[in-house]
């Protein structure tokens, strides 16, 4: 089951720079939500609000009925784990190999045995093609590889919200390939809440797919 | 005007200190309560072997080498002056108190600070700046128990057992170079430290190991997870060092004052 977000009069501002007020948008369970804007914008901002990863400077982010800044700890922890980010500098633990990094959320919640785990992961790496790097350090990776690590890694735990930012930046052309039908199935898949930032909203265009711009004005 | 802005940075400075302190005891609470709540089965045991490895086994032999020097030095000064002062003696006492109870835990403390502590910082720190710490958080993955944790436990356990070796190195290190220099028996000398021991030596020094393993842990671990930017993680490390060799030191006199005391009344001399 995926959750419901709400965002409740979000603003930012950084000194006197305001990034973004007002916004006041739904992404109900199972939707979809495009943040587009100019480099700048606040589209990382806004991403990593809804994610959780930043509190909101005022307002609210709401997940599943829950308003982050007020429910108890344990009750985020919760939610924190039914969630995944791809953050836009990929963070991945730098002394773990590619396949212990997708592996890690697992192991560490104990989400199955050891060879179910081992499974996940490798069918999740062989889809993304990177069975070839799957032992190296994030170091040794292109900026492609990385990206696609870290999409890897935010899948392995099966969550019912995922926020990516920027998740094709670096990708090259094959890889484009293979991020496009997994993108596909990420949005017809009811179980799972998305919201994704890019400057390049070309690619994800798709019809119904509801986008947030935040270059000349919010769209409420 | 100029007076004023002089007390006010003053003043911000100071509450910017105690606050950074009051987070550090906030740090140490926390690690302590993921240690209890645990009850140790929460520890990362691969964590703590790598840590364990990086701060006790990568440490030993420079620990050996200034336990050597050390022990070598103070049997040097003691004979020197001891035989002139008529008090030779006391040459056992010298190098159990100087020795066990003060030089061990210290200098086996400021040799894994330079080492370890700052080298704790940078890592954590570099995780902070590349979002590392963010990633695991967005995962649920508490960051205390999962790297603040198995460095405090490694770095105390890593303390004890080097203040142990560094014990056998420079007390038989300043035996034998007596032997060496001055043509001193071994057994007497030996059979004096052994006299001037007392029980309550051993606990002592392994207290102060503890002590000083949790100083630096938590001192290390709360300035690498404060660095902000890459430009930051050299000030932090140099804060951190700065700090915890100052606590350690601050701790170690009254530490001392309290136990020479304990110890008169436990039959030292």
């Amino acid at each position: 089951m995926s959750f419901e977000v709400r965002l409740a009069d979000i603003r930012c501002q950084y000194g006197t720079q305001i990034l973004f007020e007002k916004i006041n948008v739904t992404i109900p369970a199972g939707g979809a939500k495009i943040i587009t804007g100019k480099s700048g914008s606040g589209k990382s901002t806004l991403l990593e609000t809804i994610a959780g990863v930043l509190p909101a400077q005022s307002g609210s982010v709401i997940w599943d009925d829950h308003d982050l800044a007020t429910a108890p700890r344990v009750v985020v922890a919760g939610l924190e784990l039914r969630s995944a980010v791809v953050f836009q500098q990929h963070a991945l633990i730098s002394y773990l190999p590619l396949f212990e990094n997708i592996a890690l959320p697992l192991r560490h919640h104990r989400r199955g045995t050891k060879a179910e785990i081992d499974e996940k992961v490798s069918s999740l790496i062989g889809r993304l093609q990177l069975h070839r790097v799957a032992w190296n350090l994030p170091e040794s990776l292109s900026e492609g590889q990385r990206r696609l690590g870290s999409i890897a890694r935010a899948l392995a735990i099966s969550p019912e919200m995922i926020c990516m930012d920027e998740p094709t930046y670096g990708l090259d052309d094959e890889q484009r390939k293979l991020f496009q039908p997994l993108f596909e199935e990420l949005v017809a898949d009811e179980s799972m809440t998305v919201v994704i930032a890019t400057d390049d909203p070309k690619i994800f265009s798709r019809e119904g797919l509801s986008i947030l711009n935040l270059n000349p004005k919010v769209e409420l | 005007m100029r007076g004023n802005s002089l007390i006010l940075n003053l003043g911000r400075g100071m509450i910017g200190k105690f606050e950074s302190y009051h987070s550090m005891v906030g740090l140490f609470y926390d690690t302590l309560i993921s240690l209890i709540r645990g009850k140790g089965r929460s520890v990362p045991l691969k964590q703590l072997t790598n840590q364990i490895l990086f701060i006790g086994v990568d440490s030993l032999i420079i620990n050996l080498v200034i336990g050597l020097l050390a022990g070598i030095a103070i049997s040097y000064v003691s004979f020197e002056n001891m035989d002139n002062l008529g008090v030779s003696n006391q040459f056992g006492i010298l190098m159990v108190y100087s020795i066990i109870c003060e030089m061990a835990p210290l200098l086996t403390a400021v040799v894994v600070v330079g080492r370890s502590g700052s080298a704790l910082t940078t890592f954590l720190g570099n995780m902070k700046v590349c979002r590392e710490i963010d990633a695991l958080e967005s995962m649920a993955i508490d960051v205390v128990e999962y790297l603040v944790l198995p460095a405090f436990i490694g770095m105390i356990l890593s303390l004890i057992a080097l203040n142990f070796y560094f014990n056998i190195v420079a007390l038989v290190g300043g035996v034998f170079f007596a032997k060496i220099t001055k043509g001193i028996s071994f057994a007497i000398y030996s059979s004096q430290i052994l006299d001037a021991m007392v029980w309550s030596d051993i606990p002592f020094t392994i207290f102060k190991s503890i002590l000083y393993g949790i100083i630096i842990a938590v001192v290390s671990s709360y300035h690498g997870l404060v660095v902000t930017s890459f430009r930051i993680v050299p000030r932090a490390v140099y804060r951190s060092v700065v700090t915890s060799i100052s606590a350690i030191l601050l701790i170690s006199i009254p530490l001392s004052v309290v136990y020479h005391v304990v110890r008169s009344t436990l039959g030292g001399y």
